[in-house]
């Protein structure tokens, strides 16, 4: 996959759910294999459930799940819905150019 | 234009800039979120993805509340701008029923797999869609067999003309628990209760049919079996009344109702002491409990009392009936009224000991009487008699006027002779012309004389037979203990032979034993 992504850069991906469904264990495994293929070794993924730690999901503004942060490297990007199409996802978090 | 569509959209929207941020929305997504419009604006919401058509997400409402939605992406170019276009609709009510549905679906796939019942799904045209383990089994075919075919081929009873069938699919009738014989591929027969409910469409229209199927064989052998037992309840020549564990009668049979005289209203909810006869005292019952609690049975004879207070015997078995924790439930007594059996039992001991004609005692009963008379002869140091009488000529009143006047004329002697006899004497009557007088405890010699001469005269007088007159004399002979005999052979020889003696000296006389004399057999 040629993405445009630096390996030496350290990314922090913040993967905000709702609850322990099938769902939501979807979304957590595309995000693994997306992180895997893209940045072996250099990412950090925290998954947060917005049902148990709601204060989180508060101060970080969300507003329905499965909601993506990407902390860094800047600027930070959000993105909200499915995360089985890698390359929508990178573009999302700005890691690719948007297609049209 | 396009604003006012957004507007009064039902679907919420909301217009995302490339940086995630909402350039525009509308009153649907905000009630959505519960957020009030003017404050999504500019709200961060992030970049809408969505791999295919559209996507679920869960939107988190300000109550806490999570709502199933569903999103469809696509981009524009607004007021210059890239944008990206969230449509959101609340789909929370459909997974609601899709789960629920779900879940009837599961539990009917359970009923349908574990029910002991047969279910099998029909076409409208009777052609089988579906059958279950248990229909299987009880109608002896493989669901592989009959799926496709038309289930009155498998299933003889249920064939058109004789089942409504059409009611059911064009009618919308249910039948329910027809019960009907079925044999299966095997050839063993069922009993089966069928019940058949159309299915409808959505417009209403039975367009199949569910039939359940019971086996009930071992319901229709119980009952026969309850049939049967019912009517030997009711049709043995027994009595029998049915109590629970304290006794009170539950049930009685017409034969109870016959021997006792009580009806079945009167019987049920007395105890059975209701019979009681008196004739048996606290300890025989206490017996009777006894053996029954331990051996749950008793068998025995009783005398009980018939509603009329006549008392009668009968031979009663009791038996315990237990539960399976060994508790016991009921108390089942059969009896037979031996009234009848009784009496013969009587009637033979009194042929055994008496004379039919006479009813005087027999030569058994005489021989008894004539041993007690010896032993207390021996004990007091006392003498007695003993008398042998034949009735002169008897053979020819019988040859002349025939037996029944012969044995009218022995009842006669017979009552003559008794009383001329004190109590404790005794008559008795050997058979033929033959009577025989023990007269125990004597003081003389002169008392025995004193009877041989009643006796010869109340014979005196002529018998009234059939308007006739009939004379009739006797010879007696006379045998005293100690002196003519010591045991009853002796005695018994020594008075037939002074009896022989007092005929051939001329009949109508009584000789006492003269030790000279032998008797004629002995000449």
């Amino acid at each position: 996959m040629g993405a445009s992504v630096d390996t030496n850069t350290s990314y922090l991906l913040k993967l905000f759910v709702a609850g322990d469904s099938s769902r939501t264990g979807l979304a957590v495994a595309n995000l693994r294999h997306i992180c895997e293929d893209e940045f072996p070794g250099c990412y950090e993924l925290v998954i947060i459930d917005v049902l148990r730690h709601p204060g989180i999901a508060e101060e970080n503004k969300i507003l329905a799940a499965p909601t993506l942060i990407k902390e860094r490297p800047l600027p930070v990007r959000r993105i909200i819905g499915d995360l089985s199409d890698k390359e929508k996802v990178l573009t999302g978090i700005g890691l690719l150019p948007p297609q049209r | 234009m396009f604003q006012n569509i957004v507007e009064n959209a039902s679907d919420g929207i909301l217009v995302v800039d490339l940086d995630g941020y909402v350039a525009l929305s509308n009153p649907a997504v905000a009630s959505l979120f519960q957020i009030p419009q003017e404050q999504l604006q500019g709200e961060l919401f992030g970049f809408p993805i969505s791999s295919g058509e559209r996507t679920e997400i869960q939107v988190l409402r300000k109550d806490g509340s999570l709502l199933v939605t569903e999103m469809r992406v696509s981009d524009a170019y607004w007021e210059g701008e890239l944008v990206f276009i969230a449509l959101l609709r609340d789909i929370s009510e459909r997974k609601q029923m899709e789960l629920a549905l779900r879940q009837t679906q599961e539990e009917l796939a359970a009923l349908y797999h574990c029910a002991p019942l047969g279910i099998v799904a029909l076409r409208a045209d009777w052609h089988v869609k579906l059958c279950n383990p248990a229909a299987e089994s009880i109608l002896g075919w493989k669901a592989d067999q009959i799926t496709g075919s038309i289930f009155s081929d498998f299933v003889r009873p249920l064939q058109p003309d004789s089942f409504p069938a059409e009611d059911i699919v064009q009618r919308g009738a249910t039948l329910m628990g027809k019960e009907v014989r079925h044999y299966r591929q095997d050839g063993t027969p069922v009993d089966v209760s069928i019940s058949l409910a159309p299915v409808r469409d959505a417009s209403g229209r039975a367009d199949g049919i569910i039939c359940v199927i019971e086996d009930i064989s071992r319901r229709m052998r119980d009952m026969a079996q309850l049939r049967l037992s019912g009517k030997i309840f009711e049709n043995t020549q027994e009595g029998i009344l049915v109590t629970d564990a304290q006794g009170a009668i539950l049930a009685v049979n017409q034969a109870f109702v016959v021997v006792t005289g009580y009806s079945e209203q009167e019987a049920i909810g007395c105890k059975p002491s209701m019979l009681k006869s008196g004739r048996h005292d606290l300890a025989f019952y206490a017996d009777m409990w006894h053996t029954l609690r331990k051996n749950r049975q008793w068998s025995g004879e009783i005398w009980n009392r018939r509603k009329s207070g006549e008392v009668f015997p009968e031979w009663l078995n009791i038996s315990a009936i237990d539960d399976d924790e060994g508790n016991i439930l009921n108390y089942v007594a059969i009896f037979s009224d031996i009234t009848k059996i009784k009496q013969n039992e009587e009637r033979l001991r009194h042929l055994a000991h008496f004379d039919a004609l006479t009813s005087l005692p027999n030569r058994f009963l005489f021989q008894n009487h004539v041993e007690l008379a010896l032993a207390q002869a021996v004990r007091n140091n006392r003498q007695f008699a003993i008398m042998f009488l034949d009735l002169d000529h008897f053979k020819a009143v019988n040859d002349s006027l025939g037996h029944r006047a012969g044995d009218l004329v022995l009842t006669g002697v017979a009552e003559r002779l008794s009383a001329c006899l004190r109590a404790g004497d005794t008559l008795s009557r050997f058979g033929g012309d033959e009577f025989n007088a023990l007269l125990p405890d004597l003081d003389n010699k002169a008392a025995a004389v004193s009877v041989a001469k009643k006796f010869v005269e109340v014979l005196s007088h002529p018998f009234q037979i059939e308007g006739k007159e009939f004379h009739i004399t006797t010879s007696i002979g006379i045998a005293i203990y100690p002196q003519d005999g010591l045991n009853l052979d002796q005695l018994t020889r020594a008075a037939d032979a002074a009896m022989y003696q007092a005929k051939a000296q001329g009949r109508n006389a009584y000789q006492f034993y003269l030790a000279d004399t032998a008797s004629p057999t002995e000449k």
